[in-house]
């Protein structure tokens, strides 16, 4: 458990309740890695100076226009 | 000339043949299927082979040219596209068994337009399964190997269609890019590869993997053949709605043949990181030949070097699960465990993250615009390295470890997230005959300048002439 306790609530929140994972099943613990460089990009985006005028667009097809 | 020359033959050499009776389609389609049922098995570069459909189109081809109907520069040109384009009437099976059997009812626009200006389409090529991975090795279909050397990878995902056009099984050929799947291959297999403008080529009836971040791209032996191959497929297309509006101009036909006075940036710092010594060397050495031809080299650092990439997979990983959530929950034994734990890993992104990311891509977006009001373009490696093993997972880099994954796909990733245009040419190869490119980016919307300068670079050098010679 101490590699599971490395990784944020959040994350264990979304493995567990997203399709039922179980903290003791072996795909879990595949994705600790994975779960820790998200952690690592989200706090890094948390810390960026976004302006609050940056439009918050999911999808900008015509980034060229 | 032998059928192994001819099949290393420029668009412009096969097209002045088919026009002056030298050569005709259904000769040269002959000696390009001759080709690949000789090399194929050893490299596996094709999925599928379409020999008696790319027959009729041969036929019909030589029938229309030789009544003085000439379509263009591809027409009766032997083509493939990797396996991941929709093809009527053709299994597409994206590289994986859950699409196995799949035989789509139309094409896609890149296919429909091919088969337009006349080309013939050889077949298939192979993927990384789904697209989503860079060793190309698929445990479903066999691993495809590098022509260079059968030991290592040809780079993914798109790594079928780079082998085939580098063994002379392919004239032009189609793949994908959603973290340099174009641009890694062309890197590993020692051929040009062009990753457009984020919607320049349309990608309806594309099997997709990231809606913000897939491009579609050509690979071929020259940079002159790429923007060929490429204007033939791009433009405007109503049935794709990230497509861009603005008009398409001729590349092929405008590329400058002087470089004289353009400022060049050459990436440096956190960014590049550690590089393979003799890559470093032949960057310095690009340089120096672009310099040569009258550019001013500038070295600059581009922003946020080192969590672009994090973030941009951060985007990549959401969207992919988004396309495969209901696969993954009813047959997750259908994926291999790459690309599954690349799916569930999509997962644990936060919606806040997302948008985030999606604020910061505009933020870079304009950085990178700001570095090219007084640049013209950036050159810089397509990978830190030449050809991994096949199997081999980590690297050893200036005496450290590196994720083989991370180290092919971080220099060339975070463009993907800008939509910007780059191109990839060879610029070398190792003591050891191993072959890698550099990259080319140039502005949104203006691929022109980006093959215009690697039309120069190659007009003043050999790299991009060099053939496996396991393939003759």
């Amino acid at each position: 458990m101490d590699e599971i306790d490395s990784i944020d609530e959040r994350t264990i929140a979304t493995l567990t309740n997203w399709c039922g994972l179980s903290l003791s099943d072996d795909r879990v613990k595949g994705l600790i890695p994975a779960g820790r460089r998200l952690r690592h990009a989200a706090q890094w985006l948390s810390r960026l100076d976004l302006d609050a005028t940056e439009p918050a667009c999911t999808f900008d097809p015509r980034i060229a226009e | 000339m032998t059928p192994d020359e001819l099949a290393y033959f420029s668009l412009d050499e096969l097209g002045r043949a088919y026009l002056t009776g030298g050569l005709s389609p259904v000769e040269v389609t002959e000696a390009m299927l001759a080709r690949i049922e000789r090399l194929n098995p050893r490299i596996n570069a094709f999925l599928k082979i379409t020999a008696d459909e790319a027959r009729k189109q041969a036929r019909s081809a030589e029938t229309e040219i030789r009544a003085g109907e000439w379509r263009g520069p591809l027409h009766g040109v032997p083509v493939s596209v990797k396996d991941l384009f929709f093809t009527r009437g053709v299994e597409t099976t994206g590289g994986s068994p859950i699409y196995r059997n799949f035989v789509p009812d139309f094409d896609s626009t890149v296919v429909a337009r091919l088969k337009a200006a006349g080309a013939v389409l050889l077949g298939k090529t192979h993927l990384h399964e789904l697209a989503y991975g860079i060793t190309n090795d698929n445990p479903h279909y066999g691993p495809c190997l590098n022509p260079w050397d059968r030991t290592r990878i040809p780079g993914g995902s798109s790594g079928g269609s780079a082998a085939a056009v580098s063994a002379g099984l392919s004239f032009a050929s189609f793949g994908t890019d959603t973290g340099g799947s174009i641009r890694i291959p062309a890197s590993y297999c020692g051929v040009t590869g062009l990753k457009p403008t984020y919607g320049r080529i349309s990608r309806y009836g594309v099997i997709p993997l990231s809606v913000n971040l897939d491009h579609v791209g050509p690979f071929a032996r020259t940079v002159k053949d790429a923007a060929v191959a490429a204007e033939i497929v791009a433009g405007s297309d109503k049935n794709d709605p990230s497509s861009l509006r603005a008009a398409c101009p001729s590349w092929a036909e405008n590329l400058e043949s002087s470089i004289r006075g353009w400022r060049i940036g050459a990436v440096r710092g956190a960014f590049i990181g550690a590089l393979h010594p003799e890559i470093a060397q032949a960057m310095a050495n690009a340089e120096f030949e672009l310099e040569r031809a009258g550019a001013a080299l500038e070295e600059i650092e581009i922003p946020d070097a080192t969590e672009i990439g994090e973030i941009a997979h951060l985007l990549q990983m959401a969207d992919g699960a988004a396309v495969y959530h209901r696969r993954i929950i009813e047959q997750p034994e259908a994926f291999s465990e790459d690309v599954r734990i690349l799916i569930e890993q999509g997962h644990l992104v936060s919606a806040v993250d997302y948008i985030n990311a999606q604020r910061f891509r505009r933020q870079f977006q304009k950085k990178l615009r700001a570095l090219f009001r007084r640049l013209k373009a950036m050159i810089l490696p397509a990978t830190p390295i030449p050809a991994p093993l096949l199997g081999q997972r980590e690297i050893e880099l200036a005496g450290a470890p590196e994720d083989v994954g991370i180290a092919s796909t971080r220099l060339v990733r975070p463009f993907n997230f800008a939509g910007v245009p780059v191109l990839t040419v060879p610029c070398g190869i190792t003591n050891t005959g191993l072959p890698f490119g550099m990259q080319i980016v140039t502005r949104a919307a203006d691929e022109l300048t980006g093959l215009s300068l690697g039309h120069v670079y190659q007009e003043r050098t050999q790299w991009h002439t060099r053939r496996p010679t396991d393939c003759y």
